[in-house]
């Protein structure tokens, strides 16, 4: 009767350990997310270690020269604008923008205008994309001008006459470089994500409470179900030890088998940022789990001493 | 003895650890597949189309191709596309479709983007154009298109507008729902139906006909 009595609360624990498990992992999945995933400081150490922002600038360079020498305009023309720490400033201050908590969380598209493709050998279309300037550093035309002051500058010292249709061309260039320079800027993905973010935090607002109040109720039965609380403390250990294992193993072996190398990414900076991005997400989960083995490790501790106590008392 | 303990203790730690493990496992496959595979598939859209330029640039690799010409009568002189490769981009305003055109509907062009069917027509050649995208990525939008909407599709040869006329809903195995062999020019759009189904058949299509506006 004893034995089966002891069998029943057995098997009882093991379901409580099992559940506890489940929300376990789930607690660590959406921690994880929280400080990894959608935490902008993983992105912005991402574009550090990365040196994006030095890429982007190179991509750029090399874009406004080709334009210039199609234009018929020499290649070093805007070097003294378009300039590395222009291009860091600009960016960082972009990704600040859009990873603020007030920045309205939208995608590009709902921000271009009409028509907004253009085709490779005229950049140009009939109303490009409008990409916010509030991002940037300095004023929001001063780039454009800059650049027009630039061209009109070396025309003038050329002694070209201005025409309507030399005035046409030369807006258009600029429209061009301008275009090029702040569509490299923007990474669309931040903003997409930050838009996740969103969706993650009201999900979160009532998930968390709720985990952790299941959780709370599975540990307060496992303990109630044993006369002796350690014994169910122990069960308590059991989902730890679980849902650590199977955290720390699921990143682990996402890292060392570089998962997050085989992406299909166009740009090279892009894809080494996405890839850097993963790979410090992943991080997180591994320390996830190192904390919950670490917490399981100091709960047998605590195990160990309540029950030595319990044999002194008894001796 | 205290050693003795000690070790069944760590033995029974381990054990029932890796048994609820195993437990686990196949639970998270058969509830949380659907839902890991649906996430997987959001991550990658979002890390694909939130690339800088895209969907507008790329580098199309036409075969045969030394027309860069958005002249009608020049379109007739273009050869295909090479296999997977992005040839133009499909935009929507209103809606918000903004995807890369892949050139063939394999798994690896539909995770980039739409993907067109190969033995169908070209945008501008005066025949019916397949394409296909998956319904929680890239052809989400897809859901909130109305008749009258126009899709734009810009290629490295020409702009052309098409507007919605019709849409179809029927099975993944309904041949009817296009005709290839048309002589005349018609986008047609497709994904699964209904919108956004992670668990269950996933049989169902959805086709969006839409007829030429304007050509560049």
């Amino acid at each position: 009767m004893k034995r089966k009595h002891n069998n029943i609360k057995a098997g009882l624990s093991l379901v409580f350990a099992f559940l506890l498990t489940v929300l376990l992992v789930i607690l660590f999945i959406s921690f994880g997310l929280g400080i990894g995933v959608f935490n902008s400081r993983s992105i912005i150490k991402s574009i550090n270690k990365t040196n994006y922002y030095d890429k982007v600038y190179v991509d750029i360079s090399q874009r406004t020269e080709e334009l210039l020498l199609q234009a018929g305009l020499p290649s070093t023309l805007l070097s003294d604008i378009i300039t590395a720490g222009r291009v860091h400033a600009d960016g960082m201050n972009y990704i600040k923008e859009a990873t603020s908590k007030k920045h309205q969380a939208y995608t590009t598209d709902n921000r271009l205008s009409k028509n907004q493709a253009y085709t490779t050998d005229n950049r140009l279309s009939k109303n490009q994309p409008v990409i916010t300037d509030n991002t940037l550093s300095q004023p929001q035309n001063t780039l454009y001008n800059d650049i027009k002051a630039n061209i009109l500058e070396h025309i003038e010292q050329i002694g070209i006459r201005q025409s309507s249709d030399l005035s046409k061309e030369i807006t258009e260039v600029t429209d061009a470089i301008e275009y090029e320079y702040k569509s490299k800027i923007q990474m669309r993905f931040i903003e997409y994500l930050m838009s996740y973010k969103s969706e993650y935090g009201r999900l979160m607002i009532v998930m968390v409470p709720s985990l952790i109040l299941l959780i709370s109720v599975l540990c307060y039965m496992l303990i109630r179900v044993h006369r002796i609380i350690y014994r169910g403390i122990r069960y308590i250990v059991y989902a730890l030890l679980a849902s650590s294992l199977m955290t720390l193993a699921a990143s682990l072996y996402l890292l060392l088998t570089k998962s997050y190398n085989k992406l299909m990414l166009a740009q090279d900076y892009y894809y080494q940022f996405m890839s850097e991005y993963i790979r410090l997400n992943i991080i997180v989960f591994t320390y996830i789990g190192m904390m919950g083995l670490i917490v399981a490790m100091a709960l047998i501790t605590l195990i160990g001493l309540m029950r030595n106590k319990i044999m002194n008392i008894n001796n | 003895m205290l050693m003795n303990r000690d070790i069944k203790d760590a033995i029974r730690y381990i054990q029932i650890s890796f048994l609820l493990i195993i437990l686990l496992i196949p639970v998270l496959y058969v509830a949380g597949a659907p839902l890991v595979s649906y996430l997987v598939s959001k991550g990658r859209m979002i890390m694909i189309a939130g690339a800088p330029g895209y969907p507008h640039e790329y580098n199309p690799e036409l075969s045969d191709i030394d027309i860069i010409s958005s002249s009608i009568a020049d379109i007739s002189k273009i050869d295909k596309p090479e296999q997977g490769t992005q040839y133009g981009s499909i935009y929507c305003e209103r809606i918000g479709l903004s995807v890369a055109l892949y050139f063939g509907d394999d798994a690896i062009s539909l995770q980039k983007g739409a993907g067109q069917y190969p033995l169908s027509g070209l945008p501008g050649r005066g025949r019916p154009i397949l394409i296909s995208g998956h319904d929680i990525t890239f052809f989400a939008p897809l859901e909130l298109i109305t008749e009258g909407d126009i899709i734009n599709i810009v290629t490295e040869y020409g702009s052309f507008d098409y507007e919605l006329v019709g849409t179809l809903i029927t099975d993944a195995s309904d041949t009817t729902a296009y005709k290839l062999t048309l002589n005349r020019e018609q986008l047609i759009l497709y994904t699964c139906y209904p919108f956004g189904k992670l668990i269950g058949d996933r049989d169902g299509r959805i086709f969006f006909y839409c007829d030429p506006v304007t050509s560049d």
